[in-house]
């Protein structure tokens, strides 16, 4: 049944989504702390 | 935890939008009006919400190019040359991932269009937007030149991709001249997919914005210390 198959398409690209999702507030926090940083030690 | 909820909150909103696509996409019955298109119709969430989150980027670049021109705060200038970055990003995805539909559709990956060579020009004028903006070292001259080009870049992107097509005589592609518009006659229940992930797409192209300008600001400080 196509269906059933389908889900295992969903499921990989949400993982696939997922990942990258993650990457980006994992990057996101990274670049926000070296803004921060640098308007630290202009101060 | 909860201070990182109240900030970013909105980028969650986005991930799930785009995952809510992604599952209903495939899991919603799909109407069979298109000729062979079948269930490749789908792409239309993944496809043409692409191009939906670049006109929204190009957009947002305008108005900050517009707000500089009356304030002269390079902030403004910082968000508009990303704005284009991204909308650049989504625009390439857009015209991928439409030659790999295309191909699979029509046999070819182009063909002589008035709407797929009208994206094509569109970008190529955003991507001279990014070469102009090279050739301009100080920094409120490339400002106000590129806000100024990019007023025209934009009128190109609504001739060559909003009127043009739709004058034309006969085209393959939905939406053009001499074929229906898909998103006019979209079937409720694929709009009910179809908004969401437009702007879940929205939402990431902001966020990817506000990392770049970071990054443009941390690269700006480390290319000129204190």
């Amino acid at each position: 049944m196509i269906e059933s198959k389908m889900f295992v398409v969903i499921i990989v690209l949400s993982t696939v989504l997922l990942g990258l999702a993650v990457y980006l507030f994992w990057l996101d926090r990274r670049v926000t702390k070296m803004e921060k940083e640098i308007k630290n030690n202009q101060k | 935890m909860n201070e990182f909820i109240k900030n970013n909150w909105w980028k969650l909103l986005g991930v799930l939008l785009i995952l809510y696509s992604i599952v209903a996409g495939f899991l919603i019955d799909i109407p069979d009006i298109m000729g062979n298109i079948g269930e490749s119709m789908r792409n239309l969430f993944f496809h043409v919400v692409m191009w939906f989150a670049m006109m929204v980027m190009f957009g947002t670049s305008l108005v900050r190019s517009l707000r500089y021109l009356s304030t002269f705060d390079i902030k403004h200038d910082v968000i508009a040359i990303e704005a284009v970055n991204v909308g650049l990003f989504f625009g390439i995805l857009g015209i991928i991932t439409g030659m790999e539909w295309a191909n699979y559709t029509w046999g070819t990956p182009w063909t002589n269009d008035p709407q797929l060579n009208g994206a094509a020009i569109s970008l190529l004028a955003y991507f001279a937007y990014v070469v102009l903006r090279r050739s301009i070292d100080e920094e409120n001259k490339r400002a106000r030149i590129s806000a100024v080009y990019n007023i025209f870049a934009f009128a190109m992107l609504i001739v060559f991709i909003g009127i043009l097509p739709k004058l034309a005589s006969g085209s393959l592609h939905p939406g053009a001249g001499g074929s229906q518009s898909t998103v006019n006659s979209l079937d409720f229940t694929m709009r009910l997919v179809f908004y969401p992930a437009i702007a879940g797409w929205i939402i990431i192209g902001y966020w990817l914005i506000g990392i770049r300008v970071k990054m443009a600001y941390i690269r700006q400080h480390l290319d000129n210390p204190e």
